[in-house]
């Protein structure tokens, strides 16, 4: 996939590797520090951009230059620490965080590559128009959902490496998201469209789902009574689904275009499904 | 004493175009220029601005529930928020956050940050009214008051299907407007928000209502006549059936006509003069509705003018807002049955500019204020925030008083608009004066306010000084000064001083027979009682706010 | 004796009540439910504390003003109030950047989000009382609110003639035995269910075709039999508690319960009636609301209000319980507990301050469960004790000039 790549204001500047001090606020939103607001900057620049209302950057970070990446990209070290709101609206270049990443990682992301080394919070992202999240660990409850003020996600792509909490894919208009680790509950929740892959998830999946596909591997316990079976099929799109995982370098057990396709949820419209690969 | 030197002073009352003059004040109020042997302790030298009486916003939706409704369904507008700081008297200025639907504290001070020294919630439910007076007394610096809802409510329908005498009509709309401290009463869809309850999805001025068999008609003229009786300085305050339905001037016109002669005035008129014609079946029907102003000098209007972006609509017209739902932008709505007295819709919107409908909308409602003839029976209003929030208005201001400005903005819009509607061919430029009188002036006499819009000696000294500007959107939004009770509280744009402001109602007189009536009604069917409406003096200054201002229940000679 | 007195006890605010003051102690001698018999009657007196030493109550809101300056992370909570006690937590939390929540506040929160995410029709009691042919009480019968039946659904005789209603009980409120006949139990399971129920009645309102024939046992026909009820009301009401249904999915059944009243609406009227509002919760979401642009929790941030996201750590608890002598503040945090004089929800406090209770010794007003009616409260049994507000208020001055932004 190919990605935007941010304009470079100067070539001889190098990325940045922003550490979190111990002594830095417990509640830090992290909305501030996006690859394009401090591409070009040296070090001793950029710890004087003022990160919230009276806090300038370097009060809470350690600034390093990165002299092997170039200066649209920007590293974090959070350690366990979880901040909120990394990559908010981020619209190009790559932000790294090596450690966890709070609530609402990437929310309105709208283009670049965002990678957590670790895990992150809920509402990873929400909102989120275009661009790319690649989480390492596992993600929070509402991954791709509808935090308040926002929509679910409604473009881009989504990828957790390890387990998502309960409500993946809540309200979720556009995109995909793929969790190799499986789901929690109530999985696709409500969705208005979009594509949700997992080996497997908990109860409930699908309930409320008006358009949209769940790609699983495994029935899911305790389907809701309102989806029926329209029994197996070949859906070509799989195999396009399976070649762009793996274009992405993202492992999940091979998709077969064969699939039972249960239909649901009749309460909200019916035209949603659930794919069960390999029937 | 304060004077104020080269104020070029617009005061339609007094007949002043911008004559450079010194103005007086003293304990809060204009006073007749004292002489060469008066002591003066402070000068402040307006360096030839242009001065006014305070803004008057005659409708605006600050202070009621449906607001508050608007912004839970508005998460987005309250992301933006501003931070609380100390002012330079050391009085505190509250935090909040909104634009479309700003919390209280800093509705207060934005309407001053431009000049704007009091604004009237316009819909207030009896069940409501304490909440609503508690919301204004959180509306800091401006004066307020709000226009209590009747004409949906059961026992009103009931007395009007059973034939009740004027006289009784005319208690019972003085019990509700002394009861809930009100100034004036607003009639919305008249019947219609009680018809939906009955499952009727449109009222039209001569249909009968499901239950009562009563009209729109007849609700409307029984309460205009009361209004009337009781001299409430306002004329009823009317919201007619059919707002925003394509074809709804035939309603329009016919509710003008149905006030036979009585005092009336017909808000958010913009939402109401839609035609049915051209190949959208939607068209500008502004013509024939400033016409028929123009021709019936018992008239007056306010223009509920549209500006683009986002905003919410909220409205007591549920019939209308459940119609609306599905435009609801974010797709979030509410509507709500009320106590068997009204109802409310609250449907989030946003007002596209390359969107035909929404530009003509915007077309429409300029071509009200340029075709209305006389400026002291139109009125300058937003509907805040229905048609856009009122910190639009220094830009209204100037699309009336610049032709220029507004038709690059026409070219600027859905290209078929220019083409369906007349607003190019519409020379007229607003003067200063004008903007005086559709601000000010005229909202000050509609509503009985005899010591306010005007800067004669004895009038309260609420004005506002804007530099000179051609640009007119630059000028109005950003004051050199503004004084409130004499008090200066606003310098080039920012906030000195935020001190409370008055709280404006009427007490009209009733028979007791009336409280009996309606109390042993609210004891017997509804879940509440009568004397809990009632919102008392002391309880508004013990909240934080002032007893109410009792203005008198008379109307201008 | 004071007659039609308003009850601030539950978020029906019944306001028929009358209230007798004996030695200082108000009782209820007319109408009320035995938990306003129990709540009424408060002691005139009690002892401020600090460090568990007996304090004047402005003493220990200075005390509280300087551990509030030394916090960095406070909370104003519990929030049982009235109206200006609600205004004056705001004004101090934005003073401090403190959060602000409610002890109702999940509930709160799941009807919030289900309405933000969709249509919502509602209604209110008198409403209801006077209309509803048809009620629908989907996991809930109402037990948070004694009197909600006597007040709303027993009246038979309307504004608009007698009413013959069909009650209708779904979820964990059907499995119990009914206490009248005119109960009917459509369908029972547990309220974890009720999401998934009611897509089911919606499927087949909507003429869908099922390939389940039974769900958790019940039989598909039930629904069907139920929808045919359902929209044969003239005036149908949907009654449900968030309290009694569990964050943070309860939304789920609440945004299907709204679609499915949406879609009876379309052909006849139906409307939602979601049951609330105790403690001052409904006046509490009202006050934040309009001052601070959005319900508990929130929280300030640099003197800015802010969605309050997760449940941060705090270290400083103002608790407010001025109706409810048994709420207890979050264990392991220091407590400033502001509350009436006979509280005992736990452990000695910090600091205790006595409120005086509003509706009993001293006056305000509330905002009614179904959010509309806002109804003043008298203080038939008058005592010498501070109000809320007069306590938050005096914290606030203790706090000028310490506040991290108090001049910025």
């Amino acid at each position: 996939m190919a990605l935007p790549s941010s304009q470079s204001r100067g070539s001889s500047v190098s990325g940045l590797i922003l550490t979190l001090k111990p002594q830095a606020p417990e509640a830090l939103d992290g909305a501030g520090l996006l690859p394009a607001s401090l591409a070009g900057l040296s070090p001793a620049e950029a710890a004087r951009r003022p990160l919230a209302p009276g806090i300038e950057l370097g009060e809470c970070f350690t600034v390093q230059a990165d002299p092997a990446a170039p200066d649209h990209r920007l590293t974090l070290r959070t350690g366990a620490r979880r901040l909120a709101r990394l990559g908010c609206a981020m619209d190009g270049g790559t932000l790294r965080v090596v450690g966890d990443a709070g609530d609402l990682l990437g929310q309105d992301l709208r283009g670049g590559e965002i990678v957590v080394e670790g895990g992150c919070g809920a509402y990873a992202g929400a909102g989120q128009r275009a661009g790319l999240i690649r989480v390492r660990g596992d993600a929070g409850d509402f991954l791709g959902g509808a935090a308040d003020g926002y929509e679910g996600m409604r473009g881009g792509v989504l990828l957790v490496q390890g387990r998502a909490g309960a409500r993946a894919g809540w309200r979720m208009r556009r995109g995909l998201i793929a969790v190799a680790g499986g789901c929690g509950d109530w999985c696709g929740a409500e969705m208005l469209a979009g594509t949700l892959v997992a080996p497997r998830c908990g109860a409930r999946a699908g309930l409320g789902l008006r358009r949209g596909s769940l790609v699983l591997w495994e029935c899911p316990p305790e389907l809701p009574a309102t989806f029926n079976d329209a029994g197996v099929a070949e859906f070509v799109w799989l195999a396009r689904l399976d070649r762009w995982l793996a274009a992405l370098e993202f492992r999940l057990p091979p998709l077969t275009q064969r699939a039972r396709r249960l239909v649901g949820d009749q309460g909200a419209g019916g035209k949603g499904e659930i794919l069960i690969v390999g029937g | 004493m304060l004077r104020l030197d080269r104020a070029r002073v617009y005061d339609p009352v007094q007949g002043w175009r911008g004559q450079s003059r010194s103005l007086f004040i003293e304990n809060g109020r204009m006073v007749a220029d004292p002489g060469p042997q008066a002591t003066v302790e402070r000068v402040i030298d307006l360096e030839d601005a242009v001065v006014m009486a305070g803004g008057i916003d005659i409708h605006s939706h600050i202070g009621s529930g449906k607001v508050n409704l608007a912004r839970t369904l508005m998460p987005h507008d309250h992301a933006r928020t501003e931070r609380a700081a100390a002012l330079e008297n050391g009085a505190w200025r509250h935090g909040g956050s909104g634009q479309a639907t700003p919390t209280s504290w800093i509705a207060g001070y934005r309407y001053a940050e431009m000049g704007y020294t009091a604004a009237f919630e316009p819909a207030m439910l009896p069940v409501n009214a304490r909440a609503t007076h508690y919301t204004l007394a959180d509306t800091p610096v401006i004066d307020k008051g709000a226009y209590v809802l009747l004409g949906n409510d059961d026992l009103f329908l009931r007395l009007l299907a059973r034939g009740a005498e004027p006289q009784r009509l005319a208690d019972y709309v003085a019990w509700m407007l002394a009861r809930t401290r009100s100034l004036a009463v607003k009639v919305v869809n008249p019947g219609g928000i009680s018809a939906f309850k009955f499952n009727q999805r449109a009222l039209d001025l001569d249909q009968a209502h499901a239950y009562y068999g009563v009209t729109p008609r007849q609700v409307l003229r029984a309460l205009a006549r009361a209004v009337h009786d009781l001299g409430v300085p306002h004329p009823l305050h009317v919201h007619t059936s059919n707002l925003g339905v394509p074809g709804n001037v035939a309603t329009t016109l016919a509710t003008m006509e149905a006030a036979e002669g009585l005092p009336l005035h017909l808000t958010h008129v913009q939402f109401h003069s839609y035609g049915k014609e051209g190949p959208r079946g939607f068209s500008s029907a502004a013509e024939a509705i400033a016409e028929a102003v123009n021709r019936q000098p018992n008239l007056s209007i306010d223009v509920g003018q549209v500006m683009f972006g986002q905003t919410a609509t909220a409205s007591g017209d549920t019939m209308a807002q459940y119609a609306n739902r599905r435009h609801a932008h974010p797709h979030a709505w509410t509507c709500i049955d009320i106590e068997c007295e009204a109802g409310c819709g609250v449907v989030p919107f946003r007002y596209r500019d390359r969107n035909f409908v929404h530009a003509l909308q915007w077309a429409i409602g300029l071509e009200l204020f340029l075709r209305v003839r006389d400026p002291w029976r139109i009125f300058l209003t937003t509907d805040h925030p229905n048609g856009a929030p009122y910190t639009v208005y220094p830009q209204l201001m100037r699309l009336l008083m610049d032709r220029g400005y507004r038709n690059r903005m026409l070219d600027a819009v859905h290209p078929e608009v220019a083409a369906h509607s007349a607003l190019r061919g519409l020379d007229r430029e607003y003067t200063l004066e004008e903007i005086a009188i559709v601000t000010r002036a005229g909202p000050a006499r509609s509503l009985g306010l005899r010591d306010r819009g005007h800067l004669a000696p004895g009038a309260v000294a609420d004005l506002v000084a804007y530099r000179d500007d051609p640009d007119r959107d630059a000028m109005f939004a950003r004051p050199s000064h503004v004084f409130k009770d004499g008090e200066l509280i606003v310098r080039d744009g920012r906030l000195l001083a935020a001190p409370q402001g008055a709280t404006l109602a009427l007490e009209p007189e009733f028979d007791a027979a009336i409280e009996a009536q309606i109390s042993e009604h609210y004891a017997r069917h509804l879940s509440l009682r009568a004397e809990h409406l009632a919102v008392g003096a002391q309880e508004l200054a013990d909240y934080g706010g002032r007893a109410p201002l009792i203005l008198p229940c008379t109307r201008h000679g | 004796m004071n007659q039609a007195l308003t009850c601030p006890f539950c978020g029906l605010l019944c306001d028929d009540l009358g209230v007798e003051s004996r030695a200082g102690r108000a009782e209820v001698t007319a109408a009320g439910c035995a938990q306003a018999r129990a709540l009424f009657p408060v002691p005139p007196q009690a002892q401020a504390r600090i460090d568990g030493q007996a304090a004047d109550w402005r003493a220990a809101a200075k005390a509280a003003a300087e551990r509030l300056a030394a916090a960095r992370r406070p909370s104003i909570a519990g929030l049982g109030c009235d109206l200006a006690g609600v205004r004056a937590a705001l004004m101090l939390a934005e003073r401090c950047d403190a959060r602000v929540e409610h002890r109702h506040g999940a509930a709160l929160a799941q009807e919030l989000r289900a309405t933000r995410r969709g249509g919502s029709l509602r209604t209110t009691l008198s409403e209801l009382r006077n209309r509803a042919d048809c009620v629908l009480f989907a996991g809930t019968r109402a037990a948070a609110h004694p009197r909600f039946f006597e007040r709303c659904i027993e009246p038979r005789e309307g504004l608009f003639g007698a009413r013959q209603r069909r009650l209708i009980l779904i979820g964990e409120a059907a499995q119990t035995a009914p206490e009248s006949a005119a109960l009917e139990h459509a369908l029972a399971f547990p309220n974890a269910h009720l999401a998934e129920a009611v897509q089911l009645l919606r499927a087949r309102l909507a003429g869908r075709r099922l390939d389940a024939r039974h769900w958790h046992g019940i039989p598909i026909e039930r629904f069907d039999a139920l929808a045919a009820v359902l929209r044969a009301a003239h005036y149908g009401v949907a009654v449900w508690d968030a309290a009694e249904l569990k964050p943070p999915h309860a939304e789920l059944a609440l945004r299907a319960l709204y679609d499915l009243v949406a879609e009876l609406n379309r052909d006849t009227r139906w409307a939602a009636l979601p049951l609330g509002g105790n403690d001052g919760a409904a006046g509490a979401a009202a006050v934040c609301t309009w001052l601070a642009g959005r319900p508990p929790p929130l929280r300030y941030v640099h003197g800015a209000p802010q969605d309050a996201l997760n449940a941060d750590a705090t270290d400083l608890v103002i608790w407010i319980s001025a109706f409810d002598p048994q709420a207890a503040p979050p264990p392991d945090v220091p407590a400033v507990v502001l509350a009436r004089a006979d509280w005992r929800g736990g452990a000695a406090p910090a600091i205790f301050i006595p409120v005086a209770v509003p509706g009993v010794q001293r006056p305000g007003a509330l905002v009614r469960l179904d959010e509309v009616p806002c109804l003043p409260l008298a203080a038939p049994a008058p005592a010498d004790l501070p109000g809320v507000a007069d306590v938050l208020d005096a914290v606030r001055a203790g706090l000028a000039g310490r506040s991290a932004h108090a001049a910025a």
